[in-house]
């Protein structure tokens, strides 16, 4: 299937994102019924979607942010809700009120599958708006990666990835079409729903700074360095737009001071989970040297993940595909320096790494691009089982 | 012409104050305005484990347990503590510190220390809020005097056990100094175990 650009695609690409979500979702159910089966659990499918994390936010969705006296003596001592951050509990707060006889779990299935409808509509908008000669393709193997591929199940569960995934896409595509306000809005929102949303200021960045030297690189001087600044001062709707994108993070952070006083409460708390800044690169070099011992298989799991992201990434450089590649980089170091244990997930959620992979399948022939994505869908259908079953690695 | 220039000083002006409410929040970062024991926990490092807020309140002559089958083995550890065994809890590495709260700084107190065992070479200086008040070079109930200048008006207390010569074993690679049963700061002349 191939999209094209023009309006009247729209309808097409709606259809082919709905059969697909429906498709992805009844397999899953399917795989739900495998686990049941084989398990003994009698929990709903919503219930077998309702893990790991999905406890915090259900903690905050019912009783706002936690003082001091909701931190963990027991168990995971010192573990608090501060670390999840705000926007998808308000969204689910929101809904509660329209629809409140309906429970969390099937409601925070429905609402996050929902939200990732219109993530990948926005995605793929953004594809065909950037990649002009094989957009219709590389949108569909985007589309096919995020129903079909690794870790699509997150996108359903209780947690953030679907409503950052759509903050994230909706940014790159104002940001490609220069509209910096409309930027600036939805990197507000992008901002209250991970740590990690702040840094598209990065890409900001990056997209000015190639926009203005990209048929220039020849004659770079200080003189035009100084252009580049004034130019750049000059664009109020870009200033505002890039101001406002901390504003979710920092408005969370002044309602951390007012309730335990501290505005970085959310990154502290995650002592609790054992993660502390660190040097990535020491990070990557310590787990090298525990798969190497074959001590821990995870980590080996990880660091696979870690090396095809990078490669990912390098392509998307290759490509001159700068914006993306710049916060990619930064998206995979940021999270690498707190630990290793949730690099896939921050991979498969940040959206330039499998737009990269389907960048570059939409070129190859169509056997190689079956086989691959036919082995993507295989993987996904082992982690979602090991989803239902809490396997440790998945959190 | 002159609803575009409204507009742009508009903008500058929603920029300026979105810098300045982000350079607040940085600075109230900065100066976090919090509990003692959260900064210890989750800023400063120096407690190993959340204790809750007031968790470091110390009644005088409450014994501090450093072995596991107390039941109620003490979280009040900073640094260089291994895990409580059965009978007691080994320091590791060159520092141990324990902290206290609520100290009153009105009399003499003593600090009193049962030390289980200590690995061969090994001894420990006694350092009360940066103070030298003795040294534990043998097994056995040891008492130290802390004088009253000792404690600041905030009642804040750390006792820092510095190891010299720790040593692992042939079968335990931990850097082990001092063994350490149980403490306790009671007033001068109240010991238990003299």
């Amino acid at each position: 299937m191939k999209f094209g650009a023009k309006e009247k695609d729209t309808y097409r690409l709606c259809a082919a994102i709905g059969v697909m979500l429906v498709i992805s979702r009844v397999i899953m159910w399917l795989v739900y019924l495998l686990w049941s089966h084989i398990s003994g659990d009698q929990g709903s499918f919503a219930h077998a979607f309702f893990r790991w994390d999905a406890g915090w936010y259900k903690s905050i969705i019912e009783s706002g942010y936690s003082d001091f006296n909701g931190i963990k003596l027991e168990g995971q001592n010192g573990a608090a809700n501060w670390a999840f951050f705000p926007l998808m509990p308000a969204y689910m707060v929101f809904l509660r009120k329209v629809l409140p006889s309906m429970g969390l779990e099937i409601l925070g299935f429905l609402a996050n599958t929902a939200i990732f409808g219109i993530a990948l509509f926005a995605g793929s908008r953004y594809i065909l708006l950037t990649r002009p000669q094989n957009g219709g393709k590389a949108a569909f193997c985007w589309l096919f990666i995020m129903c079909f591929g690794p870790y699509s199940f997150y996108y359903s569960s209780l947690y953030t990835e679907s409503i950052y995934l759509l903050c994230l896409c909706l940014c790159f595509y104002f940001l490609e079409q220069e509209q910096y306000i409309k930027l600036g809005v939805c990197g507000i929102f992008l901002s209250a729903s991970r740590n990690t949303g702040v840094l598209f200021v990065f890409a900001i960045l990056t997209h000015s700074l190639h926009r203005f030297f990209k048929d220039r690189m020849g004659e770079l001087n200080p003189k035009l360095l100084w252009e580049y600044v004034k130019k750049t001062l000059n664009d109020h709707k870009l200033i505002l737009g890039t101001c406002m994108c901390p504003l979710g993070l920092f408005l969370y952070m002044l309602h951390l001071y007012f309730l335990v006083g501290d505005p970085m409460a959310f990154a502290h708390v995650q002592r609790a989970w054992g993660r502390e800044i660190t040097n990535p690169a020491e990070i990557v070099l310590r787990t090298l040297g525990a798969a190497s011992r074959g001590a821990v298989n995870q980590e080996a799991y990880f660091l696979l993940f870690i090396v095809i992201g990078a490669c990912l990434l390098g392509w998307l450089f290759v490509q001159k595909h700068y914006t993306e590649f710049v916060l990619g980089c930064i998206f995979l170091v940021v999270p690498l320096s707190t630990g290793i244990a949730s690099i896939p997930r921050y991979i498969a959620g940040g959206f330039v790494c499998y737009l990269a992979l389907a960048d570059g399948l939409s070129g190859q022939k169509r056997y190689f691009k079956g086989c691959l994505l036919a082995v993507l869908g295989v993987i996904e259908l082992w982690l979602t089982y090991g989803w239902f079953s809490t396997w440790g690695f998945l959190t | 012409m002159r609803t575009g220039l409204y507009q742009k000083i508009i903008c500058y002006c929603i920029s300026a104050v979105l810098c300045i409410f982000y350079i607040g929040v940085l600075c109230l970062g900065v100066c976090a305005d919090t509990e003692k024991e959260y900064k210890m926990y989750y800023i400063e490092k120096t407690l190993q484990r959340w204790i809750g807020v007031g968790g470091l309140r110390y009644t005088l002559g409450e014994p501090v347990d450093f072995f596991s089958e107390s039941g109620n083995p003490t979280q009040r550890k900073g640094i260089g503590w291994s895990g409580a065994e059965k009978d007691a809890t080994w320091t590791i590495g060159t520092t141990a510190t324990l902290y206290f709260s609520g100290i009153p700084n009105t009399e003499d107190l003593v600090f009193e220390v049962d030390v289980l065992a200590l690995r061969p070479e090994a001894s420990a200086r006694v350092i009360a809020n940066g103070e030298a008040i003795g040294e534990v070079r043998e097994v056995g109930i040891h008492h130290f005097l802390l004088e009253k200048g000792l404690i600041p008006d905030s009642g804040d207390l750390m006792i820092e056990l510095g190891i010299q010569n720790p040593s692992p074993t042939e079968n335990d690679p931990r850097n082990m100094g001092v063994k350490v049963r149980q403490a306790r700061l009671c007033q001068r002349g109240q010991e238990e175990n003299k």
